[in-house]
This record gives C-alpha cells, sequence and structure tokens, in this order.
C-alpha cells in the first residue's frame, strides 16, 4: 500500500513543487536592467556605470530577410529600417523625405537628374567609411547586370531586386530603364540620370532599396549575407534566433547617436495579438505592433497602456471588374455604392480605429479632393439605380473577399459579410468567396474575381498612388487598372502629367481631378482609412508614429 | 524479441517512403504556381521563369520526385543513363540549386527565406520535442495517477472529482486556456515569464537547441531555471488535454482489469492493496494507456500551433502553419516528412514497449 501512496501522490507534489517553483520564481527582470553578469562586485566601490537602455518590442512576425534589397514583408523592414538607411529618410507624421545620408540634393530642371550630396564621416559597422563609390555599390548591385553580385536568381530569394519592378528603374543598359545613368560626381557627390522627368524620385530614395549595404557581408558569408546585415544605421545586429526574437545593439560607428537613446532593442515575436497585449502588460514587452481593434479598445482604459496611432494613410477598399456584367453598367456600379454603409462598418469593426473613405487617397495626400463626399448610404436611391439598370429583382454576384489581415481590413471576412448584408437589402446576393492569398492575387490581376476586396499601404505620402488603380499601363506592372476593365483617356493623361511636373499645385490639381471623375465612373467603393495603432508601455516616450509602414523606434527612451 | 524490434523496423521503411509520395504528390497537386505566389504580384515572368527552372520545377513529376528524393545531381546521372541506354538524344545539363535529396538528408531551402531547411529543423524540432516533453509528462504525473485513483474509489466522490477534472481538461479550448494562464500567472502574479523560451538577457551556448539540456551540459544553472520558469506554462497548457485522456483511459483500463479473476485471486491470496493495483491490475490495464500515450506524444510532438503562438514559442507547428500561409512547399515537404517519421518512430515506440510489458506479444 505504501508504494500505491507514492504513486498516488504524485501529481500532489507535482502540484506542490510547481507552486513554490513559481513563487519562489522573482517576478520577471524589468528589461532595463542589466544582465545578471554584469553586476559589480559588491565589496569595491564602482563608478555607478547607467544601465543600458533596451526595449522589447513585440512584433507579430519575424523577418525573412535582412537584405534591403530583397525583402517584400513588413516584418523583414522592422529591423532593417534600424540595421539601413537610405538617402533620405521620414521621420515625422508629414510623410516626406528628410535628410539621411544625404545631406542635401538638387534636381535639374526637366527633372530628370538628381544629385545627392552624402553626409561625411558616416562609416558602416564594419568601419568601411560611407562615400560615393560605397553607397553606389548596393545600387549598381540591383541595377547594372555586370556586378558580381547582380545574378538575382542566386542571391534573391524575390528573384529579382526590388529596382526592377518597385520604382520601374529597370537595368543598365536598358534603353527602357527609368534609370539610365549612375554617375559618381566625386567622393561624396552622386547623380542619378533618369529617362523621363520624374517629381517623384526623391520619394523613392527613403525607401529600402536605396540603403547603404556594406560589400564586406557578401564578400564573406556570399549567399548568406541576408543573415549578416552590415549597414551605416544606427543598430547592428548582436542576435537573430529565427522566430523567436531578433537582438540589435547601438552601432559603435553611427553618426546620430543623440537621436537614439535606446542601447538595445530586442524583437520578441509573438504570433497572436491577445498574447503580445498580454505580454506588454505583464511588462515582457514595452511595446507592440499589429494590434487587433479589439484589444486596442482593450487597452485604451489601462493605464500603464499608452495608445499612439499612425495617421490614417493607407486605404481599403472594394473594386468592381468593369469588364463584367452586370458590373459594366453603371447604374449597378452607383447601386452597389449607394447601399453601402461604410460608417456603420466603421463604427462596428472598427473599434475607433478607421475613418470612412470617401475617396481612394484620404486627407493626407496632396491631390485628395474635399469636394468628392463618395457615395452616401441610400438604400432608396440604390433600388433606384438598379431599376435603372433593369435589375429591380437584384441579381446574384461573386464577392471575393481577401484571406489575409491587414491593417485596414484587420478581418476582411467580417466586413464582407457587413457589406453582402447591405446589398442584400437592395436584392443583390453576393456570394462571399475566398481561397489562398498567391492565388487571389493572381486571379484578380488575370480580371476573374468580378468583386474583390483589396487595400493599400503606401510606401510614400504622393498624389501619384492614383496610378495603381487608374493609370493605363500593362498588367503584370502592379497597375489594377487593367485588372478591372477601367480605361479613361481623360483619368490616364492625367496621371502622366502628374508624373511629370514639378509645380506641386498643378500636380495636385490634377489629382484632384482624377479624383472627381473616377468619383463618376465607381470602380469601387473605397471603404475605410485605419490608424494604425501600437500599444506601448506607459513609461515609453519619444515615438512617433509615422505614416508610412514601419515602426521606427528613433527618439525613443524608457523612463525610470 | 530483437527479430520482433528488427521486423518492425523494417515494416516502417515502406511506410515512410509511402509518405514520402503523398506528401509530394499533396503539394504538387494544389492548384497554382507556387513561384507565382512568393514573389511581389507584378515579379517579370523572366524572373519568375528563372526561378522555376532553378528549383526544378519545370521538369516532369516523377523527375521533380526523383529530384526530391535522390537529389539533383543523382537525377541528373540517370536520366544520362537512361538517355545512353536508350539512344535518345543525351539531356542538356539545367543549372538548378545544388540539392542532394532526402534521402541523403538534405531537405533543401525555405523558398521564402532562403535558410537551409534542416537548419531550421535543428532549432525548430527541439524547441517543439522541448515543449511536448514537459506537456507529456505533466499529462502522465497527473493523468495517469488521477485515472487509478478513480478507479480504485470508483463510484465516491474522489473518482467524480478526478473525473470532472479530466473532463474539463479535454474539453478545454487550448487557446482560452493559454491566454487565461498567461493573464493570471504572468500578468497578475508574476510567476512566470508571458511567453518565448528563455530571457533576452540571459546567455546561454546553443549547442543541441534544448535549452534545458544546453544549460546543464554548459552548467549555466541562471539559464537552466530561466529556460524551466519560460517552460512551465506552456507546457501545463498543451499537457492539459492529454492529462484528461490518459485519466479517463487509465480508469477505464483499470475498472476492466480490476474486474478480471485474476485480481479476485490475487486478493484471495491475502496481497496487499498496492501489490494487487501496481504490479497484477496496473500493469495489464496499460497496455491501452500507453497506446494512447504514443498517439498524444507523436501528435504533441508534430507541434502545437496555437500553443507555440500564444507563447511565441519557435517549434515546428507554427513553422509549418507559416509555410502553408506562405506556400513555401520546400518547407511543407521537409516538416511534413519530419512529422511523419516522428508519428512512425512513436508508434514503433509503442510497439516496443507493448513488448516489454506483455511478453505474449513478442511472438505474434
Amino acid at each position: 500500500m505504501k508504494s500505491l501512496r507514492v504513486v498516488l501522490s504524485i501529481p500532489v507534489l507535482l502540484a506542490i513543487v510547481l507552486t513554490l517553483f513559481g513563487c519562489g520564481a522573482t517576478p520577471t527582470a524589468a528589461p532595463t536592467t542589466a544582465p545578471p553578469q554584469a553586476a559589480a562586485p559588491t565589496a569595491v566601490p564602482a563608478t555607478p556605470v547607467p544601465a543600458p537602455m533596451t526595449m522589447t518590442f513585440c512584433a507579430g512576425a519575424d523577418a525573412v530577410r535582412l537584405d534591403p534589397a530583397d525583402l517584400d514583408d513588413e516584418p523583414s523592414w522592422l529591423p532593417v529600417d534600424h540595421i539601413f538607411e537610405g538617402l533620405t529618410v521620414v521621420k515625422d507624421t508629414s510623410g516626406q523625405p528628410q535628410p539621411a545620408l544625404a545631406e542635401r540634393w538638387e534636381a535639374s530642371a526637366d527633372l530628370k537628374e538628381w544629385t545627392f550630396y552624402l553626409r561625411k564621416g558616416v562609416t558602416f559597422s564594419d568601419g568601411t567609411p560611407l562615400n560615393a563609390e560605397s553607397y553606389l555599390w548596393n545600387i549598381y548591385r540591383q541595377w547594372d547586370p555586370s556586378h558580381p553580385y547582380a545574378d538575382a536568381s542566386k542571391y534573391a530569394t524575390l528573384g529579382y531586386y526590388l529596382f526592377v519592378d518597385y520604382f520601374a528603374l529597370g537595368k543598365k543598359g536598358d534603353a527602357n530603364a527609368g534609370l539610365q545613368e549612375v554617375q559618381q560626381i566625386d567622393e561624396y557627390t552622386i547623380k542619378f540620370v533618369l529617362k523621363d522627368p520624374n517629381p517623384l524620385f526623391l520619394q523613392y530614395t527613403h525607401v529600402v532599396p536605396f540603403e547603404a549595404v556594406g560589400k564586406s557581408s557578401f564578400e564573406t558569408y556570399d549567399t548568406e549575407a541576408y543573415q549578416h546585415p552590415v549597414g551605416t544605421g544606427p543598430y547592428v545586429l548582436e542576435e537573430w534566433i529565427k522566430d523567436d526574437h531578433l537582438t540589435l545593439v547601438r552601432n559603435p560607428n553611427y553618426w546620430d547617436k543623440a537621436s537614439w537613446p535606446l542601447d538595445k532593442i530586442v524583437f520578441k515575436i509573438i504570433p497572436d495579438a491577445s498574447a503580445r497585449l498580454l505580454a506588454v502588460k505583464a511588462g515582457d514587452c514595452q511595446g507592440m505592433n499589429l494590434v487587433s481593434p479589439d484589444d486596442a479598445a482593450a487597452a485604451a482604459g489601462d493605464p500603464n497602456l499608452q495608445i499612439t496611432l499612425r495617421p490614417p494613410a493607407n486605404v481599403g477598399y472594394v473594386r468592381f471588374n468593369m469588364s463584367i456584367a452586370p458590373l459594366d453598367d453603371l447604374n449597378v456600379r452607383l447601386a452597389l455604392a449607394h447601399a453601402t454603409d461604410r460608417q456603420s462598418i466603421v463604427d462596428n469593426l472598427y473599434s475607433g480605429l478607421g475613418k470612412p473613405a470617401e475617396q481612394w487617397m484620404g486627407p493626407l495626400y496632396p491631390g485628395h479632393n474635399p469636394d468628392v463626399k463618395g457615395y452616401p448610404f441610400d438604400l432608396e436611391k440604390a433600388k433606384g439605380y438598379l431599376k435603372a439598370a433593369g435589375l429591380e429583382d437584384g441579381f446574384t454576384i461573386d464577392f471575393w473577399y481577401m484571406p489575409v489581415a491587414r491593417p485596414y481590413f484587420p478581418n476582411a471576412k467580417v466586413v464582407a459579410e457587413a457589406i453582402a448584408a447591405d446589398w442584400a437589402k437592395i436584392g443583390v446576393i453576393a456570394n462571399l468567396q475566398t481561397e489562398d492569398w498567391g492565388q487571389y492575387k493572381l486571379d484578380l490581376a488575370a480580371g476573374k474575381l468580378p468583386i474583390f476586396m483589396f487595400g493599400w499601404t503606401p510606401d510614400y505620402i504622393d498624389g501619384s498612388l492614383l496610378d495603381v488603380w487608374f493609370k493605363d499601363v500593362p498588367l503584370g506592372s502592379g497597375s489594377q487598372s487593367q485588372c478591372c476593365g477601367f480605361a479613361n483617356e481623360e483619368v490616364n493623361d492625367l496621371l502622366i502629367q502628374a508624373g511629370a511636373i514639378l509645380d506641386e499645385d498643378e500636380r495636385i490639381e490634377m489629382y484632384q481631378r482624377v479624383a472627381v471623375i473616377v468619383n463618376e465612373i465607381v470602380p469601387g467603393v473605397p471603404i475605410v482609412h485605419t490608424s494604425v495603432p501600437n500599444i506601448f508601455s506607459a513609461k515609453v516616450q519619444g515615438f512617433v508614429p509615422v505614416p508610412l509602414k514601419t515602426d521606427i523606434l528613433r527618439g525613443v527612451s524608457i523612463a525610470k | 524479441m530483437t527479430r520482433y524490434l528488427i521486423r518492425r523496423l523494417l515494416a516502417a521503411i515502406p511506410t515512410l517512403l509511402g509518405v514520402s509520395v503523398v506528401v509530394f504528390l499533396f503539394i504538387h497537386l494544389i492548384p497554382g504556381d507556387p513561384v507565382r505566389a512568393m514573389t511581389r504580384d507584378n515579379a517579370p515572368e523572366e524572373a519568375v521563369q528563372k526561378i522555376r527552372e532553378r528549383l526544378g520545377l519545370t521538369r516532369p513529376l516523377h523527375e521533380q520526385y526523383m529530384i526530391f528524393m535522390l537529389g539533383n545531381d543523382t537525377a541528373a546521372r540517370l536520366r544520362y543513363e537512361v538517355a545512353r541506354l536508350t539512344g535518345n538524344p543525351i539531356p542538356v545539363p539545367v543549372v538548378t540549386q545544388p540539392f542532394r535529396g532526402i534521402a541523403r538528408g538534405d531537405f533543401g531551402n525555405s523558398l521564402v527565406t532562403g535558410n537551409a531547411i534542416v537548419s531550421e529543423l535543428s532549432t525548430r524540432l527541439p524547441a517543439t520535442m522541448e515543449l511536448a516533453l514537459a506537456a507529456v509528462l505533466f499529462a502522465i504525473l497527473i493523468g495517469v495517477p488521477m485515472g487509478i485513483l478513480a478507479a480504485i474509489k470508483r463510484g465516491t466522490l474522489v473518482d467524480t472529482g478526478s473525473m470532472l477534472v479530466a473532463l474539463t481538461g479535454v474539453s478545454m479550448p487550448i487557446y482560452w486556456l493559454g491566454l487565461m494562464g498567461i493573464m493570471l500567472f504572468a500578468v497578475t502574479l508574476h510567476w512566470v515569464p508571458s511567453g518565448s523560451r528563455l530571457g533576452v538577457d540571459i546567455a546561454l551556448d546553443r549547442t543541441t537547441n534544448f535549452y534545458l539540456l544546453d544549460s546543464i551540459i554548459s552548467g549555466n544553472w541562471v539559464a537552466l531555471g530561466d529556460a524551466l520558469r519560460h517552460l512551465i506554462l506552456p507546457a501545463l497548457v498543451l499537457g492539459t488535454v492529454p492529462m484528461g485522456v490518459f485519466a479517463r483511459m487509465t480508469r477505464s483500463s483499470m475498472l476492466e482489469a480490476l474486474n478480471q479473476d485474476y485480481v479476485r485471486t490475487a486478493r484471495a491470496k491475502g496481497l496487499r492493496q498496492s501489490a494487487v493495483i501496481l504490479r497484477h491490475t496496473l500493469k495489464n490495464a496499460l497496455l491501452p494507456v500507453v497506446t494512447v500515450i504514443g498517439l498524444e506524444t507523436g501528435y504533441l510532438f508534430s507541434g502545437a500551433v496555437l500553443t507555440e503562438s500564444i507563447f511565441g514559442w519557435p517549434g515546428l507547428g507554427r513553422w509549418l502553419y507559416q509555410s502553408i500561409i506562405y506556400r513555401d512547399y520546400t518547407v511543407i515537404q521537409g516538416a511534413t516528412l519530419v512529422i511523419a517519421v516522428i508519428f512512425v518512430f512513436a508508434n514503433l515506440l509503442v510497439d516496443f514497449s507493448y513488448a516489454l510489458i506483455d511478453p505474449r506479444i513478442r511472438y505474434t
């Protein structure tokens, strides 16, 4: 009986041990404290060394690759933008580029030649000085086919470098390439010569393909250089345990240390949004991204937390394929637009983080037209349009929703259901459909989806965003104009003209005119602009939410 | 006994081969182009085609399977030999990514990250195994004694209470339980961390990537304590369902065994209760329990997506889940195959333990 008692007492003993273990454990160490091995011997009075200021930031997904010329995912931007720097940087809510590696720049009168004057005294984290030659190494890699690391099928998982399609800058030697020539004027001056006038070129220079990449990493690690980044940014990679954490420490050579108070940044990966919030509440993280609207609402009442909101720069929309009946009829499109209750969707599904979209570009963009008010929710009017189209009894159509979460559609299915319920009130039955995300993008580009949800988070704040949807460029070039039967000569001409002049007022006027025409054609229904939230511990100071993709911890510090 | 073991091991080979065919076909028959899925929407067709060729995706399906199993060097050599023997034109060699084939331990590289799959497995498999072992250990240590107790005290409050706990464990939604656990033990009581395998300030030489083992090998007791503190909560959460299953299975097996004649005989002989229960009843009741433990262990070793996601645990389940989202088919193939191998070996272990528990099984 004694041995039986032993067996049966195991659970009790285990419970006691676990409880004692738990109780005996000290609370999680504050992340700002020094590691145990750094403690000074107590017998010797030592000069107090300030504890390194560490921030643990809970990210929803890990970086894929740390190579600015070969990344296509937001999680990778997060560490990459702390390790590398571009010629310019966006660091405030205006979203406009300011000097970074380039101290100043100038454009020729015809907007074809852009000259950048590099900052002196900047070095890569491996000690290599930054000059025209070392800066241009990464540009040549992407643009010049004779560069030793130009073989994108070997060095880039995307199979090509971002230059090729991102800004249509093309390849050296190609008469149609957007970038025709790169000149090294002197040790610290470089010039880009473009094929066509381009007022937007400056906007490109803060985006990842224009960041300076140290070549020593490629010379040492070859195809695995993406795991050993060398940049000129404020931090260097210390440790990367995939899907667990990625640790950055100060770049000892950085030229502007004062702007980055944190000594160490740990990006800790917790995929579940609610668990990330709990990690911040527990003090294991001091900040988090990819906040769900519900969690933002839950955090709002917690005095130990603060919520920051990026200015709403994105848009989530429903697009109609105007070449598929009955969507080829303007009355049908107007009926669906007027039967969509955007206000109710935003009020009920976005926990105060969204604003109903009245047009494709939000108020932050030059070219947003304050006179365009979209399509008021009016079921009677919608029924009238359907009647005019000869479809007063309604119709049935496939409505495709995104299978992935994005800031503008954190749960696309729920939004789709709300829209379908609205449309049902005028007799339109929307069959909700979805599929694998890769296939979804292919099918919409091929014009197979009659109605689909999509959205956009920009890389820069400019009216040329409208090109994405309405400029008449070939299929497969990123434009959604041809996928959906939208072909309007006036719009196309306006967009081409606006993309080639420097006079900002004139450009804005053109984009505003486009907004009016597009609103009349109803190529879809812009649904929402969202303010992307971050949650931080109340002790975190100095975070500036920029209206672009990444959460830059410039200026961030943690109060004691 | 040895012959039995060898026979079971040999039987595993065709099973694994079959699994490799199913995994390969399953991935390749899914509609859609994996290369298009992983590249930007507006990637030039020329670049996309180059990737397809580099990965060997332009080759016929049977050749792709041959490459998958034996590597592209062997496949090229076989193609050459076949052409030579049949008198067909000698095929022009195509430059593809060097790949030695899974039969030679090369799972290739991830299409999305470019990382070697073997290298990723070497960190993720230990993470999952450490968590799964701890969860199974917890489930056995709690579930089995609870089941025994419930059987012995059948019909009493102890029985009802135990089975209530077991039923709660079986029906508990892991997601909810995990979040509640973090809320209580990490946020409110600060007993354990909210997630991850190790504190960000803890240094550890990662030799085996089993953090507990690495801590012990390197004599790093700070890391050991920290790794344990990180392990406890996810292990308890993950072990809750198996604990309930083990308890219920143990109880029913014990009840069946307790009604057998040999138990009555043992009692009639005047044996002590502990001897009757442990030596006669439990040993005979163990077979179905061991079967369930084996299956659950195999299941847990294949990764627990929810637990790993909630606790930021960089394991196999999460990796596979992400790979499916990204259509990273080399990872899907590799990880699925490894999971299949784990299941096969878990079942083999169960078979071996049958032989240990019940000598009659060796001769059947």
